[in-house]
């Protein structure tokens, strides 16, 4: 799901781009806008529920011996 | 506001880092770290992404280039939202390795080639400078729109004497916290302190600003939805290319720009953080873009035609009467431009020197390894380098005449930092990727980046020449800057973006494919690629016995400091089980203090200076099945062979060292015998003869004065001797009596110096002392102590063989244990006298019959243990040293 999760992003991020391409390529500066910001906050909350599930799991590892060595 | 008064402010902001910065440093300097290294300062040092082009600029690319601006900040939040992916690894590997820059990591992974390490540096510089350039032109601007409001006060002065004021701070500033010292994590805690606290106020002055524009003068969300739709950025037309273009570049630049991986990496002190930072820092990159838009088209509005919406963060709020709201901006973007130049330079000058100015001058004079002083010469190129970088930004701002837009500028940068990603993505991903592939891929995505973007950006004829630009060079019509292969009509950033990214990753996939890697290229590709898999188990390139441990440890101590040197060293004997300062030169170890080496002046040159002391790295058997072997099952098994064998050979070289020392002392005791025998006998024998005489009577006088004095001095030897031996047995048993009072340090070693005077008086013989780090008081036996002292520097004056004999007698306080360093300029002790020096009864040569038998030393030693320190013999010192070390306040024993 973590390494799914920017896949998403990015296709929701560049799904603007098929928009409003009929019609005179005039566009909704704000609605886009809002739209944008509603995924960028989206992204950010699963991020923040997913880290704390990697965090426990990436644990393990996170201390490596080179550095405490000396 | 007068610009006087400007001055002030910013000066106060300045001293308010420093103070910042000092505290901080000291916290970390005592061990109390701490809040220093949380997941929160690590969030926010990261906001050095967020430049004076996010601050000022992304509201001029909004009323430009309407919503294209959130495209720079889309693309970082992918890469922290997908951490798992790339990050995490990159930051692995980064504390495995001892990483300490990108061009660092790209050398160390493509077998330490220095080369590589150069065209990384090189890049690096040119990318930075228009950035730099950048932060200096916003500076310089934002104080020109403040100055000019008001005429009283200061006249304004022209802004090139601002500006390099401005590089000049800021260079000090760098100087001063980013090469304090050589660390071997060449982490800076003062600086990343700052760099979090300048975070937080342009995150408030962009909040403020963009909160006092919505509810103070539109009517709130509402309102300003509605005057976007009918401002001109309305009309603003997503062009496809551009929006994912920018999207890619933007991601790639936060991984690849020195400065960002500086503090993604470099400063990263725990894989954990990275969690916390992967939601927090895309939320302060959205907090911080928010209000962009309000603003923009707030300040199209309102602010008079033609003037500059870069600045519109600023001037809104100044003309709008709020001086005071104005002045937070003003601060809030010095922030962004002070902290990114800051980190830029350190990264930039930490490459160079590593890069260029090390390889360079162990090039020159590759016989002055162990010698020379590196650990200065270091640093002090760091600074220079430092020094360089900024003045490289102002020489790029005064040429460029400082007009364009800020965004253009920070989008050329960008694009050339984003050469790195291939090399660096295939370096982390596929083990195939060679050296070979990713220099011609570097060299040639730069070589389009410079061509086609880089130089075109001095404007028209400035180095390009307009007609060049319209047919291209000799006429050649492909070969356009910005239509290279006749493909026309492209935006030129998509353009350059495109053909340097499609041409750099072709040439370094097809140049790894065609060429075949080194031995310790594909040590490194594994290591890097498997970095989760193999934990702890790094490459091992070196054969077995070819360095002296003192050569190195002599290194290594140029490079790293006495203290510091010392104590790896010592712990590294004790994981061998062996006692003192050297260990033995194991593959193991001379690996770890290759890496340990690598922290502090990079992966290339630590590799090439241990090669000069051990010999040609070779790649043993075990490392070519790592490589070459998919069957986890026999590594392990061998694995679990190799760990019982090492604890095996630990044993066996104590036990070694064990009977060593037992065979030598039985042979010392036995001499020791007969000397003692001799000893006692001789004056027995005198004392005897003249009793005889005496008892027979009928001397005159002065004869038998004469023969008693004899025989009181005789006897007196003899007391002396075994008054010796008696202080041996009662301090061996550790029943004696310590007698606790406070006594200057300063006044036993004077004690010592002139109580040991008269021994062998008619020799020419210096001490140097510093007075006033001797000055302190210490609760310990001074009597007992003194008599340590006596005994070094009466040995000292003794055995010093040397015409000129000089002893350095240096005193160290740190964490409540004193060290004082008895240094004389002999010969020293040979390596393998000295665990034997301290033993009862030892004696180097028979020639030196001039002290007792051989006692004084291991009387030290006891009176050390009763004291509650220890004394010990320092190697590599170019002459007998020896190190006591006591604690500052002996407390009794219960």
């Amino acid at each position: 799901m973590a390494r799914f999760l920017p896949v998403l992003g990015t296709f929701l991020m560049i799904l603007p781009m098929l928009w409003g391409e009929d019609d005179s390529d005039i566009r909704n500066t704000a609605s886009d806008g809002i739209y944008l910001l509603i995924i960028w906050i989206g992204l950010i909350g699963v991020a923040a529920l997913l880290s704390r599930g990697l965090r426990a799991q990436g644990d393990e590892g996170a201390r490596d011996p080179g550095r405490e060595d000396r | 506001m007068p610009f006087n008064l400007l001055v002030l402010a910013s000066l106060a902001y300045v001293i308010f880092l420093f103070l910042v910065a000092f505290a901080a440093e000291r916290r970390a300097e005592r061990g109390a770290v701490g809040w220093l290294r949380s997941p929160l300062i690590y969030t926010l040092s990261l906001s050095v992404y967020c430049t004076a082009w996010t601050f000022y600029g992304a509201v001029g690319y909004a009323a430009r280039s309407g919503l294209e601006y959130m495209t720079i900040y889309l693309g970082p939040t992918l890469v922290f939202v997908g951490w798992w992916w790339v990050l995490r690894k990159l930051v692995r590997i980064g504390r495995q390795q001892r990483v300490t820059s990108i061009a660092d990591l790209l050398s160390s992974r493509f077998g330490k080639s220095n080369l590589l390490g150069v065209i990384v540096t090189v890049i690096s510089v040119l990318a930075a400078t228009p950035y730099i350039a950048l932060q200096l032109q916003s500076v310089t601007l934002s104080f020109g729109v403040f100055a000019s409001a008001t005429p009283d006060g200061w006249a304004k002065p022209d802004s090139d004497v601002t500006s390099i004021w401005v590089a000049a701070g800021l260079a000090a500033f760098t100087i001063l916290f980013g090469t304090r010292n050589l660390d071997a994590n060449e982490q800076h805690t003062g600086v990343v302190t700052a760099i979090a606290v300048e975070a937080i106020v342009k995150l408030v002055a962009v909040l403020a600003v963009g909160c006092f524009v919505v509810w103070g003068l539109a009517d709130g969300p509402g309102d300003i939805l509605a005057r976007v739709d009918a401002s001109q950025m309305a009309e603003w037309h997503m062009q496809p290319s551009r929006w994912t273009g920018l999207i890619f570049l933007s991601a790639a630049a936060v991984i690849c720009l020195p400065r960002m991986f500086q503090v993604l990496v470099v400063e990263n002190s725990d894989e954990r953080h990275l969690a916390t930072a992967s939601w927090a820092f895309p939320l302060y990159l959205m907090a911080m873009s928010l209000f962009v838009v309000p603003i923009a088209v707030v300040g199209l509005e309102l602010m008079p035609e033609g003037s500059n919406p870069d600045l519109f963060v600023l001037t809104l709020p100044l003309s709008q009467g709020q001086g005071g709201l104005a002045m937070l901006a003003f601060l809030g973007g010095f922030s962004s431009a002070t902290s990114m130049v800051i980190i830029a330079a350190i990264a930039l000058a930490t490459m160079v020197s590593n890069h260029i100015v090390m390889p360079f001058w162990l090039r020159m004079r590759p016989a002055r390894v162990v010698s020379g002083d590196v650990r200065r010469l270091v640093l002090l190129s760091r600074r220079l380098s430092i020094g360089a970088v900024l003045a490289l930004g102002y020489a790029y701002f005064r040429l460029s005449g400082g007009s364009e837009a800020l965004a253009a500028i920070g989008l050329i940068s960008f694009v050339g930092v984003a050469q790195m990603l291939p090399a660096m993505i295939g370096g982390i991903f596929w083990r195939g990727a060679t050296r070979v592939g990713a220099a011609i891929g570097l060299t040639l995505g730069v070589s389009v980046w410079f061509y086609a973007l880089f130089l075109p950006s001095f404007g028209a004829d400035a180095v390009i020449s307009a007609r060049m630009m319209a047919e291209g060079p000799f006429g050649i019509s492909w070969l356009r800057p910005q239509a290279l292969f006749g493909v026309d009509g492209m935006d030129p950033l998509i353009h350059a973006l495109f053909w340097s990214m499609v041409l750099n990753t072709g040439a370094f996939c097809l140049g790894s494919i065609l060429s075949f890697p080194g031995p310790v290229e594909r040590v490194q590709g594994a290591a890097f690629v498997n970095v989760f898999d193999a934990e702890g188990t790094g490459p091992r390139g070196w054969s077995r016995g070819q360095a002296d441990a003192e050569d190195l440890l002599v290194m290594t101590q140029r490079i790293l400091g006495d203290d510091d040197s010392l104590g790896f060293f010592e712990a590294q004997a004790r994981a061998q089980g062996k006692a003192g300062y050297l260990p033995d030169p194991t593959p193991d170890f001379i690996d770890r203090l290759e890496r340990l080496l690598a922290g502090s002046v990079g992966a290339a040159t630590a590799h090439a200076m241990i090669s000069q002391l051990a010999g040609r790295a070779a790649v043993s058997v075990e490392d070519l099945m790592a490589v070459a072997n998919e069957a986890a099952q026999i590594m392990e098994y061998s694995a679990r062979l190799e760990e019982q064998q090492g604890e095996l050979t630990r044993t066996a070289r104590q036990l070694r060292d064990a009977n060593e020392k037992l065979t030598q002392l039985s042979v010392q005791k036995d001499a020791f015998l007969s000397q003692i025998s001799h000893e006692l006998r001789t004056p027995m024998t005198s004392i005897r003869a003249f009793s005889e005489i005496l008892t027979e009577g009928d001397l005159p006088a002065e004869m038998v004065a004469k023969y008693g004095g004899v025989i009181h001095a005789e006897a007196k030897r003899l007391t002396r001797l075994l008054d010796d031996l008696l202080d041996l047995s009662v301090l061996e048993n550790g029943s004696v009596q310590l007698n606790l009072d406070l006594t200057n340090l300063r006044d036993m070693i004077d004690r010592a110096v002139a109580a040991s005077s008269h021994t062998r008086p008619e020799r020419a013989f210096t001490i140097h002392r510093d007075l006033t780090s001797e000055d302190m008081f210490l609760r310990t036996d001074s009597d007992r102590l003194t008599q340590v002292f006596i005994n070094l520097i009466s040995n000292a004056r003794k055995y010093c063989t040397a015409d000129a004999a000089e002893l350095r007698i240096v005193v160290r306080h740190k964490a409540g244990r004193v060290t004082v360093d008895f240094i004389d300029n002999g010969t020293g002790i040979p390596k393998d006298k000295q665990d034997l020096i301290f033993e009862k009864f030892a004696r180097l040569t028979d020639q030196t019959r001039a002290g007792g038998a051989g006692l004084g030393l291991a009387i030290c030693r006891e009176v050390m243990a009763n004291l509650g320190g220890k004394i010990g013999y320092l190697p590599g010192q170019w002459g007998a040293a020896f190190r006591v070390t006591l604690p500052l306040r002996l407390e009794k024993a219960a």
